[in-house]
């Protein structure tokens, strides 16, 4: 299988490149694989002149739900062509790219893109790579998320405008000089000359294609499934156990991303088609044979815990390599253009235990133990406060009384090295407001002058010695 | 003060410093009635009731009583009733919505008691007292009034 992926890495005809992008499918299968193709249903078929090419799963507004932001590439004549972020409403998905400040509208398009907490404000921001079609403005973007969802183009503001790149296709994001933060990696197709004459190198065609016992999947983009036997050894699934249909019968795959966007458990499958319109699988699998684990905050206080790896042991076994049952790390990309969701995905046995070792890009570890199968984990590198509550009371003089909402919450013994607390009032679509502080020893406070019969969302972060912001707990009060 | 709330924020009872001057009136029942103006003064600490942040309460009260006396020797029993003009202020730590509440209001209230002559001229006097008057400060209506007992020292002239 290697041989196979690497004489496609050193092919020299992109467009077959193009058609054989792999995704790993990290499932433990109990039972047969089978999609529904939901496009039509969710109302995600892309834009109507098609040219799909990027594809992120992403919660941008924070509301639980992924999203998905797709980028397009110019076609059928096409210029000007709009990026789409589908806001997820549970029930469908809204274009909302316009209003949210992301549609990219730029001569010839765009192609790649990532979401990765960029300035450590605990909320996805975005790097967007644009094509060069001969017209200004051709160059990348960087969009800063205001909390809510909502981005702003800050391209002017960073980055002066004769460093600026003029155009890339694939990015990736990650801490690669280990100094804390999230840096970029994207790649230009030109090599300063004419970009006519050189052939694109696009990026990170393939998955990470490490090989482990924690019996990874493989999906061929636009193509077919391959079932893990546990040793590395893959056999083909049958499109008429895996309903893959809506997959062969793309045009021009390009990209393709992993999101469990129905929350059931399972990874469901979004494809941008350059020809055709673009597809979203949905994944029937309904056990608990899963376990995800989601980085609410990592050793630099940013959302996401891109670069964190975490090893899943069977419970009793931390550490046996005999009884490591996957591996993963979080990354900013995943194979060509494509980003999938950010969170760590394990297929399990849902009659057994695991154990669970979190190190984090400082080489800190973290670890939880007796996790059962059929949820998902949220942790951080600082922990949030436990048993966070609140409760409306009225602080009474003789002559007036204050409504306040008092909050309590207990130490979380998996923190040191705590010097205060910071809490929050969440305003919607997750946006922070900063009340007040207490110091490490104090677990109540007082959310002062509050309305009777509105409903607040109050959150409590931990803050290290290093001011380090850890996960937060939130509670609402109705 | 029986107000729950009070006795949540100031405890079960204060201080109230008073001074009075009081006429008995000669042409009417045979000297068995009274008239008194009083002033009575409060002032005292609290802590609100959840933030535990201290609050001051200042009231100040001028009563007018008309009282009926029994002179049975020793003693002198009286009892009768009166009205109350209040005024109160209420002021709040800083980061209280706001910073005080004041007013005022008008009471009723009715005493009980009895003076005890050392000499012609020297005695003291007990007695209590109920007075009714509620602050109406929109949502919040307090009861300042209540039960008070009082005692002090009195002392007579003729003019």
């Amino acid at each position: 299988m290697e041989r196979f992926v690497h004489s496609f890495l050193n092919s020299k005809k992109p467009s077959c490149l193009f058609a054989f992008i792999f995704v790993l499918f990290p499932l433990f299968l109990s039972e047969s694989i089978h999609f529904t193709n939901v496009t039509q249903k969710y109302n995600v078929e892309g834009a109507s002149y098609f040219g799909g090419h990027g594809i992120c799963w992403v919660d941008v507004n924070y509301d639980g739900r992924l999203d998905i932001y797709i980028k397009n590439h110019k076609y059928r004549g096409e210029l000007y062509v709009e990026n789409i972020l589908y806001i997820n409403y549970g029930d469908t998905f809204v274009d909302e790219g316009l209003s949210r400040g992301v549609a990219d509208a730029y001569p010839f398009g765009t192609h790649g893109a990532v979401f990765a907490d960029l300035d450590n404000d605990k909320d996805f921001d975005l790097f967007s790579t644009t094509t060069y079609g001969g017209i200004s403005p051709a160059y990348n973007h960087i969009y800063e998320n205001d909390g809510t969802g909502y981005f702003q183009d800050i391209t002017e503001n960073i980055s002066p405008s004769q460093d600026r790149d003029t155009f890339s296709r694939g990015v990736a994001a990650a801490d690669f000089d280990g100094d804390g933060d999230i840096d970029l990696y994207f790649t230009n197709p030109l090599s300063g000359i004419d970009p006519f004459n050189h052939q694109p190198s696009p990026p990170q065609k393939l998955k990470n294609f490490y090989i482990n016992n924690g019996d990874l999947d493989l999906y061929e983009s636009g193509g077919y499934f391959y079932q893990n036997d546990g040793q590395g050894n893959f056999s083909f699934v049958s499109i008429n156990i895996s309903a893959l249909i809506s997959s062969i019968a793309t045009g021009d795959p390009r990209s393709s991303a992993l999101g469990d966007f129905d929350s059931d458990g399972d990874l469901d499958i979004y494809i941008t088609d350059r020809v055709k319109h673009n597809v979203l699988l949905r994944n029937d699998v309904d056990d608990s044979n899963w376990i995800q684990v989601e980085i609410l905050s990592d050793q630099t206080g940013g959302a996401g815990g891109i670069g964190t790896k975490l090893c899943l042991y069977e419970a009793g076994h931390l550490g046996e390599p005999g009884f490591l049952k996957g591996f993963r790390e979080l990354t900013g990309e995943y194979g060509y253009l494509a980003q999938d969701m950010p969170a760590a995905h394990f297929g399990v046995n849902h009659s057994l235990k695991y154990d669970l070792i979190i190190e984090f890009l400082n080489g800190e570890q973290r670890t939880l133990s007796s996790i059962a199968p059929g949820q998902k984990i949220q942790t951080a590198y600082i922990l949030p406060p436990l048993d966070l509550s609140g409760e409306r009371k009225l602080n009474k003089g003789l002559l007036y009384y204050e409504d306040v909402i008092q909050l309590k919450w207990n130490a979380n013994s998996g923190n040191s090295d705590l010097i205060k607390y910071r809490i929050y009032k969440i305003e919607p679509w997750r946006k922070f407001i900063y009340i007040d502080e207490v110091t490490a020893d104090v677990f109540i406070y007082n959310v002062r002058n509050t309305t009777q019969g509105l409903q607040y969302t109050v959150a409590v972060t931990a803050v290290n010695s290093q001011n380090i912001e850890g996960a937060p707990a939130f509670v609402t009060i109705e | 003060m029986q107000d729950d709330v009070f006795k949540q924020v100031y405890g079960d009872s204060a201080w109230i410093f008073c001074g009075e001057y009081s006429y008995r009136l000669p042409f009417l029942l045979r000297k068995h009635l009274e008239i008194g103006v009083e002033y009575r003064f409060l002032y005292d600490k609290g802590k609100l009731t959840v933030t535990k942040e201290s609050v001051d309460l200042m009231i100040s009260d001028v009563n007018l009583s008309l009282r009926y006396l029994f002179d049975l020797n020793k003693f002198i029993l009286f009892l009768g009733p009166g009205v109350d003009y209040l005024k109160y202020k209420e002021k709040y730590p800083p980061n209280f919505p706001v910073s005080s509440v004041k007013g005022s209001v008008l009471g009723f209230s009715f005493q009980a008691g009895c003076y005890f002559d050392f000499s012609a001229s020297l005695g003291i006097k007990l007695s209590t007292q109920y007075t009714y008057a509620q602050a109406d400060e929109g949502v919040v209506k307090a009861d300042i009034g209540g039960i008070g007992i009082k005692a002090g020292l009195v002392y007579r002239f003729d003019f």
